[in-house]
């Protein structure tokens, strides 16, 4: 199988992810990202998991931008007419 | 995993703290200067947050500073791409390197670990380009540091729903309008589940109260008490 995570070790240097560690995310993300419970052979590839970490860190910041628009448009169209736009202005601008 | 509605906390008072900032040394931004600052004070709160010394938290911090004075500077758009274009020079050394690379590639296609080796080292590659100041990590803290960026860049994208909804909510509440309300609550609870609710009661609370209360005297010592929590 292409992707097991066993591999030939190399002359023990830091420059790559051990397995140790791989185990280490999944262990701590595996509530956050249900890809990554292992399927039928028991095993999660190193590739994969550090795929869908990636996945998910970028989706974490897309949402980031998509909720700093909505909040701009939101300061920007609350007119002065409603007190509720006021309430939402002095909660967040002094 | 540690308290992570403490951590939200945190993060909101912080985060509401620079927004007000902000906001006040700049009245009347457009909205690109304003998601702009929005984001910068939410990034500088959460690299703020657990006084951990992180790697990712000095990268982000440092890299906020530079976003901040860039912020209306319209030409470092033309800076990037002049750096980009020194790196892609296709000198003798570099063909000479594809040459052999096309060599290796058809003797190893076959070895199974050594594409699976490659694909593990473009993954890591990937992963250090989506963690601030991740270029320089080596890969032995490269875990720990993601996984804590993760976990506060969680607590970052829950809180600013929270307020993002509520405010969107409570600005324009569906019908009917007396309903709005329990409309309001009951989506809070199904979305957190129970689950930090505190946090986005906390804000329901806030603005119900501010809602209710017309007359200026009591609205006055609500908004108080809830300034001296927030602060």
């Amino acid at each position: 199988m292409s992707s097991r995570r066993s591999r030939s070790r190399q002359s023990g240097a830091s420059s790559e992810i051990t397995d140790a560690q791989i185990t280490d995310l999944v262990a701590k993300l595996l509530r956050l990202i249900p890809e990554l419970r292992p399927s039928r052979s028991g095993k999660v590839s190193a590739a994969k998991v550090l795929q869908e970490t990636c996945n998910y860190i970028k989706n974490l910041h897309r949402e980031v931008d998509d909720l700093s628009d909505r909040l701009s448009q939101l300061l920007a169209t609350t007119d002065s007419n409603s007190a509720q736009a006021a309430i939402i202005r002095s909660l967040l601008m002094k | 995993m540690r308290n992570l509605s403490s951590l939200k906390q945190e993060f909101l008072r912080k985060w509401i703290k620079g927004l007000r900032k902000y906001n006040s040394q700049k009245k009347n931004m457009n909205l690109l200067e304003r998601k702009k600052a929005i984001k910068l004070s939410a990034d500088l709160a959460m690299a703020s947050t657990r006084n951990k010394a992180t790697l990712w938290r000095k990268a982000l911090v440092a890299k906020t500073s530079i976003d901040e004075s860039n912020k209306n500077d319209i030409s470092t758009s033309s800076q990037p791409k002049k750096i980009r274009k020194k790196l892609t020079n296709s000198s003798p050394l570099c063909r000479k390197r594809r040459r052999i690379r096309t060599v290796y590639k058809a003797k190893e296609r076959v070895e199974a670990s050594f594409i699976a080796k490659k694909m593990v080292q473009k993954r890591t590659r990937k992963l250090k380009s989506l963690l601030p100041g991740g270029k320089s990590m080596d890969e032995a803290c490269l875990v720990d540091e993601t996984l804590d960026y993760i976990e506060s860049l969680r607590a970052q994208v829950e809180v600013m729903r929270c307020l993002v909804t509520a405010s969107e909510l409570f600005i324009n509440p569906s019908p009917p309008v007396d309903g709005g309300k329990w409309c309001f609550y009951t989506y809070m609870k199904t979305m957190y589940r129970g689950k930090h609710i505190y946090l986005s009661l906390s804000i329901y609370i806030y603005l119900h109260k501010m809602k209710t209360s017309t007359q200026n005297v009591a609205g006055l010592n609500n908004r108080k008490k809830i300034k001296s929590y927030m602060n």
